[in-house]
């Protein structure tokens, strides 16, 4: 349920949202069109690429997606390697599953045999991207206030704290966050459940452990962005036309102070989506990132390659949300 | 007539590291309505930091005091600042010297002087819209309409000058303040803004706070100098004496080192030697140093501005 309205929301949300960035860039002089082409082309070189390049490595290293460690008849094992084209050439196998990778069709799952790869991305995603997005949230959330006060409040006890707090928020590992959380939260309380992913409430937990490390990355960019801003000239123009201290934040300041941040989101959207693929261990969650590790493991050609593509189109996507993002909240930002 | 600008015994100090500078010690000004007054002095006398301090746009580790600072007859020291901000961008506005820099790059044009015009005046929507291409086009931007929708890194510098005045005429300002509004420009550009400002403050009849360097500027433009040094005034005329019955020695030294005549447009040259030090100034007067008429008393005590100047041998009254 949850679920889909995710998804539903992310299907009409994002294209509005770069139709928005669009206009906003076009109107300053920049060019989209021609910025969409580019990187739609080097998104196909790129997934090329790492398409081939995983292909190869996998079947490079040692073991096979039928070595679990189980004894197989000679006839099963040739049987199960011909119904996968195992058996097949290799540059012939490479082309069959390139001629599934513009829809992800590349077959049945190796060792979850009752699904395709599409079917087990298709269950996943969703609990993968609403834990990203929360997380992304949080990141927010955390991160921009903190840094805002933080800067406004230079030098004073608060500012240190503030600072001194962000640090240590970058350097402890999400897993290490879960494991200090999940005492007072879960075990000792019962607040919050402690794996799954029934309902917000379950979702409260892991997402913060995922988020607030770049939350407190962000603090620190927000406060340098925007000490830099208050201290520019068209600050005292802003306050110099009689605007109270509030808008010329939140109206001048603000914009500025965030474009280091949104320079920092591709970066971070990689942190989160692999981050992820800890937290969802850590507590249970049947998101995509459990399939990631353990098709890899496994030796689950089809559905590794899946997993890989799929993080690799996801990662450049955002990228290039973000970089349109950043030309349209800074006019003099060329798209490239 | 009552003054529109009134600043008595004006003190800002800055905190630094190895102690507080005394950046403006004990200025008196008075800018009548309508009237254009100039502030020279050489870099460094305290001549944005008095302009700042009037505005309160000064950073907040400053410290400002002053026996009066109205504007007409609104008193901006009663209620710590509100009342300042209430008629900053409206009664008062102010215009500064890098217009490169003084647009946010941001936000369009015409949306930066749109805040002004909806904060001073009671349009809104498509009339405030209006108002902030008519305003532009009164500054002298071609193409007012497009030029709205420009970003700044858009438009040449003279050309955001003239937004930005436009941006401190939104709210009908019966002060004007501009902090070497030409400096930044080119040479060409440099007397367009200068005509500009003449001519919209006698439209307007709004009175002009100059800051300047360039004497050539005050001969074509004041009608009353105040002359800025080591963070007092020095030398306060009308702007026919202060040619013709020049009295303190720097700014003699400022008018000898003018080349031919006086529409020069050269920054302010050098006088032997150079600005004292604000951290350690020489006792007595400031400028005794520099002088070439110093006479036993400067190095005693530094002289006040009773008459025309404030000079041991040169400062009394003829
Ligand atoms: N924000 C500040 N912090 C510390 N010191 C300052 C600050 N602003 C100005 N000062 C100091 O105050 C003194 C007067 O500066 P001010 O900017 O008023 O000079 P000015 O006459 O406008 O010079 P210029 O012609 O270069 O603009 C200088 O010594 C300057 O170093
Ligand atoms: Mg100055």
């Amino acid at each position: 349920m949850i679920e889909g309205v995710v998804v539903l929301s992310i299907l009409v949300g994002a294209p509005i949202a770069m139709l928005f960035f669009a206009r906003r860039v076009a109107r300053g002089g920049g060019r989209v069109a021609p910025f969409l082409l580019r990187r739609t082309g080097w998104l196909m070189v790129t997934a090329l690429v790492v398409f081939t390049v995983s292909f190869l490595l996998m079947r490079a290293v040692p073991g096979g997606p039928f070595d679990d460690g189980r004894k197989l008849l000679p006839q099963v094992r040739h049987n199960l390697e011909a119904r996968f084209g195992l058996d097949r050439p290799m540059f012939e196998q490479w082309l069959v599953a390139l001629r599934g990778l513009p829809t992800f069709d590349f077959g049945p799952s190796m060792t979850l045999r009752d699904f395709t790869v599409q079917e087990v991305i298709g269950q996943g995603l969703p609990a993968s991207v609403l834990l990203g997005l929360t997380a992304f949230a949080w990141m927010l959330l955390i991160g921009v206030p903190i840094g805002v006060v933080a800067a406004l409040k230079r030098g004073h006890p608060l500012d240190s704290m503030l600072s001194a707090g962000a640090s240590l928020g970058m350097a402890i590992p999400n897993f290490v966050l879960a494991g200090a959380l999940m005492w007072p939260l879960v075990i000792a309380t019962g607040w919050l459940p402690a794996a799954g992913l029934d309902g917000p409430r379950a979702l409260l937990l892991p997402s913060f452990c995922l988020g607030a490390p770049f939350g407190a990355q962000v603090a620190r960019l927000v406060r340098t962005g925007m000490l830099e801003v208050l201290g520019q000239d068209w600050i005292r123009t802003a306050r110099a036309k009689g605007l109270s201290e509030t808008r010329v934040v939140t109206q001048h300041a603000l914009r500025g102070a965030l474009l280091p941040v949104v320079t920092f989101l591709g970066p971070a959207l990689a942190g989160i989506l692999t981050g992820s693929l800890v937290i969802e261990q850590v507590f249970a969650i049947p998101g995509v990132g459990t399939h990631f590790v353990q098709s890899a493991i496994n030796r689950d050609y089809t559905l590794a390659l899946g997993m890989v593509m799929l993080y690799t189109v996801m990662v450049y996507v955002l990228n290039a949300v973000a970089d349109l993002l950043l030309a349209a909240l800074d006019p003099r930002v060329e798209l490239t | 007539m009552t003054a529109l600008l009134t600043i008595e015994d004006l003190h800002v100090r800055f905190a630094a590291p190895d102690g507080a500078v005394h950046a403006v010690r004990g200025v008196d000004l008075e800018v009548r309505p309508s009237e254009t007054v100039a502030l020279v002095g050489e870099s460094g006398s305290g001549k944005s930091a008095t302009a700042l301090a009037f505005m309160g746009l000064l950073p907040r580790s400053a410290e400002v005091t002053a026996n009066a600072l109205r504007l007409g007859d609104e008193d901006l020291l009663r209620d710590g600042g509100r009342r300042t901000r209430r008629l900053r961008g409206g009664r008062m506005a102010m215009v500064f010297q890098d217009p490169l820099t003084s647009l946010n790059p941001h936000l369009t044009v015409g949306d930066q002087i749109l805040e002004a015009v909806k904060l001073h005046t009671d349009l809104s929507g498509g009339a405030a819209r209006a108002r902030v291409v008519a305003l532009l086009d009164e500054v002298g931007v071609p193409q007012p309409a497009r030029r709205a929708l420009a970003w700044p890194h858009q438009l040449s510098g003279g050309l955001r000058q003239r937004a930005l005045i436009a941006m401190a005429l939104a709210g009908d300002p019966a002060l004007l303040i501009a902090d070497e509004p030409t400096t930044a420009l080119d040479v060409t550009v440099q007397a367009q803004i200068l005509d500009l400002f003449q001519r919209l403050c006698a439209d307007r009849g709004t009175a002009l706070l100059l800051i300047t360097h360039d004497l050539g500027v005050v001969a074509a433009a004041a009608h009353h100098v105040a002359v800025m040094y080591a963070g007092r005034v020095v030398e306060r005329a009308g702007v026919s004496e202060l040619f013709s019955d020049t009295r303190h020695p720097y700014t003699r030294g400022l008018l000898a080192s003018i080349p031919g005549d006086l529409g020069s447009r050269d920054r302010l040259p050098q006088i032997a030697g150079a600005p004292p030090d604000p951290l350690d100034l020489p006792s007595g007067c400031p400028f005794r140093p520099r002088c070439p008429e110093e006479v036993d008393r400067c190095a005693e005590e530094e002289p006040p501005l009773d008459g025309p100047a404030a000079c041991w041998v040169k400062g009394e009254a003829s």
